[in-house]
């Protein structure tokens, strides 16, 4: 029976490499009885198991999108050429997941913002619903709560309206009462094809995206910490709006709704002649109550990032910024200021010179990763280990992630050479590919200069976190002469990379603290 | 309303028939007429798009009831009716989330109840009634249900129930313990921690020294041929921590707090011993008089006892010619405590 087969919740564990929690016997033997209720001791599940079974029943049961474009590798894989151009299929021999059901998911786990592009009908709305009724609202509630994006949408439309008969009566605009409206206490937002928002009304939007507060008539409401969907039909300012820099910015992740697979005709056909719409079958053990949002926020930050993944994606970002002909002075030599001075990109990068544009990564960007863009990243790829189920974060997570929240974030240079090549022109369509690519271009390069095994400036910082206290003049000076003779080893070198810009001021930074401390311990004595 | 669904409600009927089953249809469709139409009702106005599923799964869950003898006579269980009829539309917010857990969850531990004493249901039933509007999820309500199965004469669920109690918010637990809300009590979790530690403790009552008398607390064990479990008058005994009687043929514990008092049989070696305790506080003196530290209490009726045992907290006492193992303890007046001593402690029927 077709009802039937939309209550099945995957049985657990749904991935067996996590383990199982045990139960104890308890009170809640008083619910065992005749009727079969496995589960009355659903609440005992633990919660990453219980995000699993949710996206198992998203995409087993309510989204027909069946792309396993995040590929988790258990050994060997097999891969097959296809097509003139030998094309890779990979069939994964690890648990692979679909990123478009899986991105919404993990941004409801850990409460960001997701943007989900795509044509028309493509399921959009109806996945960032399906959020909305995971967080335990009515069917009803949430869409009535979807903001629609239109060129007439006005702020009161969006946030709410002062109440009229205060409007009259105040002595003091802090006397108007506003009836704020409704969807501003929700914990999953959903803004419908915001870039049809005028500009003007994205600006409000902004404050509650980032502040997470409604602000009219000098009246302020604090909205509950929840998750973001926004939905665009296209992506590349194809808007009735061009969507604002600081809105844009605000979005953590960017997730592609990929097209409908015409082999899977058959399950719509069942669907329309049951009369069923998968988000009012969503089965009650996948519900998440306010209070399990918040602790599965809580266990998702205790995920650890051990220091050599983390030391991965910092040799990963450091790559973009630096921009050696956007400055005299060493510390503004980037492409922020480039972008500020509002000269021509193109201009400025063809005077990069000696380093190799097909291999420097930094050269396919015009601009670097920003800070909340790497504590997107932190925060993701903690919601990926702790959805797999794994003790810690692995760098297979790292690389899997990173493109789906640089996504809109790491603007392209489609000029730089390295496109040229027939190989890589398809990563100036796709961008998810393109990022993971530089990713892993990027660790060939940590691999290849064995910074795992040595990183005198990874040392450096080290032995400074260790603390100054107790330090004595001849240590600190050692320390300087260190610092020195690494920067002299490097300064005969042409070819400086990214990287490397960041090491020189890190290294600069560190000298600076030595000198600071030298000259107290001098006046000390 | 059951029009869309009459071929799949009809197929699940079938089957079960087919699976060997002896439901009476005419049973059934009153149960579906009297008592799951209310509950869908009350759902449709809550949540409409559930209406579909609840209805489905009220009668999946109905029909597992009917396939083990329920719903066959209001007299067997009349409980249960009443929480089909009266509380389970009431339930409609959570009904309509989780139709299964919750109808299936709170039948099944009605049936349970039911079984230990049908004035325990009754209270369950009442504490359910008075705190679920309260309650904003199905893990709450649940939970809810287990902290009330303890309050209502359960005690051998008091640790468990306690530890489900303390998932509650504060609110729901004061209007559970039924104290005051804006009672001024620092930290109800301590007061519950202590609950843990000491069967007898009163979280309004005074604890101090002074209130503390040996009173009796309670009483457990009936004949067999009314309805309880002893086949003779039993003896009791300290074992490893655990007071436990026997009437000679079987073992049972005996769990007591200021909710209640309760045996539950276990698997343990029969005994005949019949051991008076004289020497060390609390002692039962030959007259009658139970002795314990300062306090003491003249009990007549307990002259000759048969036996005495004593846990570290309660002192059981039973007499030739009883079913019954009389109770005590050390504590504060229990009129003190959440649910009236007077509803949970008769005066002993000493004589079966």
């Amino acid at each position: 029976m077709l009802q039937n087969f939309f209550k099945r919740v995957s049985q657990s564990p749904t991935n067996p490499s996590s383990k199982a929690a045990a139960r104890e016997f308890d009170v809640a033997d008083l619910y065992r009885g005749p009727v079969d209720v496995k589960d009355a001791f659903a609440s005992a599940v633990p919660l990453d198991e219980k995000l699993r079974q949710a996206y198992f029943w998203i995409v087993n049961h309510a989204v027909i999108s069946p792309f396993y474009d995040i590929e988790y590798n258990e050994g060997a894989s097999q891969t097959f050429p296809v097509g003139e151009r030998g094309n890779l299929v990979q069939l994964p021999s690890g648990q692979s997941y679909c990123s478009f059901v899986l991105m919404p998911l993990l941004t409801f786990a850990v409460r960001a913002k997701c943007l989900l592009v795509g044509g028309p009908g493509r399921g959009k709305t109806s996945s960032a619903v399906l959020m909305g009724v995971l967080a335990g609202y009515p069917i009803q509630e949430v869409r009535r709560a979807i903001q629609k994006g239109q060129p007439q949408m006005t702020i009161s439309d969006l946030l709410g309206s002062p109440l009229p008969s205060d409007l009259i009566k105040a002595q003091s605009i802090d006397q108007i009462g506003i009836a704020w409206r409704k969807w501003l206490g929700m914990r999953v937002k959903i803004i419908d094809e915001y870039n049809r928002i005028p500009t003007r009304t994205q600006s409000s939007l902004l404050t509650l995206m980032s502040d997470n507060y409604a602000e009219l008539y000098d009246q302020t409401l604090e909205c509950p910490e929840a998750a973001w969907y926004l939905t665009a039909n296209d992506d590349a300012g194809g808007g009735t709006y061009q969507v604002i820099e600081a809105l844009r910015d605000r979005i953590d992740v960017v997730v592609k709704a990929l097209h409908f697979n015409s082999r899977f005709l058959g399950e719509l056909l069942e669907r329309i002649e049951a009369g069923i719409r998968p988000e009012e079958m969503m089965p009650a053990q996948i519900l998440f109550t306010a209070a399990e949002c918040d602790q599965v926020h809580r266990e998702i930050r205790s995920i650890p990032i051990p220091a050599q993944v983390l030391r991965r994606l910092e040799f990963f970002a450091s790559q973009f910024e630096y921009c050696e002909s956007a400055a005299f002075q060493f510390e503004y030599k980037t492409k922020d200021t480039v972008k500020l001075s509002g000269i021509d990109w193109q201009q400025i990068s063809s005077a990069e010179s000696g380093k190799d544009k097909l291999k420097d990564i930094g050269a396919q960007t015009k601009n670097g990763v920003s800070v909340r863009a790497l504590m997107t990243t932190l925060m993701f790829v903690k919601a990926m280990s702790y959805f797999r189920g794994a003790a810690q974060v692995d760098l297979e997570d790292l690389r899997q992630l990173i493109p789906f929240v640089l996504h809109d974030k790491l603007v392209q240079d489609p000029d730089c050479p390295f496109f040229e090549s027939a190989d890589n022109a398809s990563f100036r369509s796709d961008k998810i590919g393109w990022i993971r690519r530089m990713f892993d271009m990027s660790c060939a390069e940590y691999d290849r200069l064995q910074l795992d095994r040595d990183d005198p400036v990874l040392k450096m910082s080290i032995e400074f976190e260790k603390g100054l206290d107790g330090l004595e003049q001849r240590e600190v000076r050692k320390r300087m002469v260190e610092i020195e003779r690494l920067l002299k080893s490097w300064s005969g070198s042409r070819k400086f990379y990214g990287h490397m810009y960041d090491d020189v001021l890190k290294l600069k930074y560190l000298h600076q603290r030595y000198t600071n401390y030298l000259r107290w311990l001098t006046w000390k004595e | 309303m059951f029009e869309d669904q009459r071929d799949a409600l009809n197929a699940l009927f079938r089957s079960r028939i087919k699976q060997g089953a002896k439901i009476d249809s005419q049973a059934f469709a009153e149960h579906i007429r009297t008592r799951i139409v209310p509950c869908v009702e009350a759902i449709s106005l809550v949540l409409p798009e559930r209406t579909r599923l609840s209805t489905l799964e009220l009668f999946e869950v109905s029909l597992d009831l009917f396939m083990v003898g329920h719903f066959e006579n209001e007299s067997k269980t009349p409980h249960l009716y009443r929480l089909w009829s009266e509380h389970l539309p009431k339930l409609a917010k959570h009904l309509a989330c989780d139709p299964r857990r919750v109808a299936g969850s709170l039948s099944n531990a009605l049936i349970k109840i039911e079984m230990q004493s049908s004035h325990t249901a009754e209270r369950w039933l009442s504490h359910v009634e008075t705190a679920a509007q309260y309650t904003e999820s199905v893990d709450e309500l649940l939970n809810l249900g287990k902290a009330a199965a303890w309050l209502s004469g359960m005690p051998h669920y008091r640790t468990s129930a306690i530890a489900a109690m303390r998932l509650l918010p504060k609110s729901l637990i004061l209007r559970l313990l039924e104290m005051p809300l804006d009672l001024n009590e620092p930290d109800i979790h301590t007061s519950l921690e202590k609950m843990v530690v000491d069967p007898w403790y009163s979280i309004l009552g005074s604890n101090s020294s002074d209130a503390m008398q040996v009173r009796q607390v309670g009483h457990c064990g009936a004949f067999v041929g009314f309805g309880g479990e002893m086949r003779k008058p039993p003896v009791v005994t300290a074992n490893e921590g655990m007071l436990v009687a026997s009437d000679g043929q079987h073992v049972w514990q005996i769990f007591a707090d200021r909710f209640g008092a309760v045996t539950q049989r276990i698997d343990l070696s029969p005994f005949h011993e019949n051991k008076i305790q004289k020497k060390t506080d609390p002692r039962l003196t030959t007259g009658g008089l139970i002795r314990w530290g300062e306090s003491q209490l003249k009990r007549p009726d307990l002259a000759n006892a048969s036996s005495s045992a004593f846990d570290g907290g309660t002192f059981a006492v039973t007499i030739p010619t009883s079913f019954q193992v009389v109770l005590f303890a050390q504590t504060a007046p229990l009129a003190h405590s959440v649910i009236p001593a007077v509803k949970t402690v008769a005066t002993p029927g000493v004589g079966a």
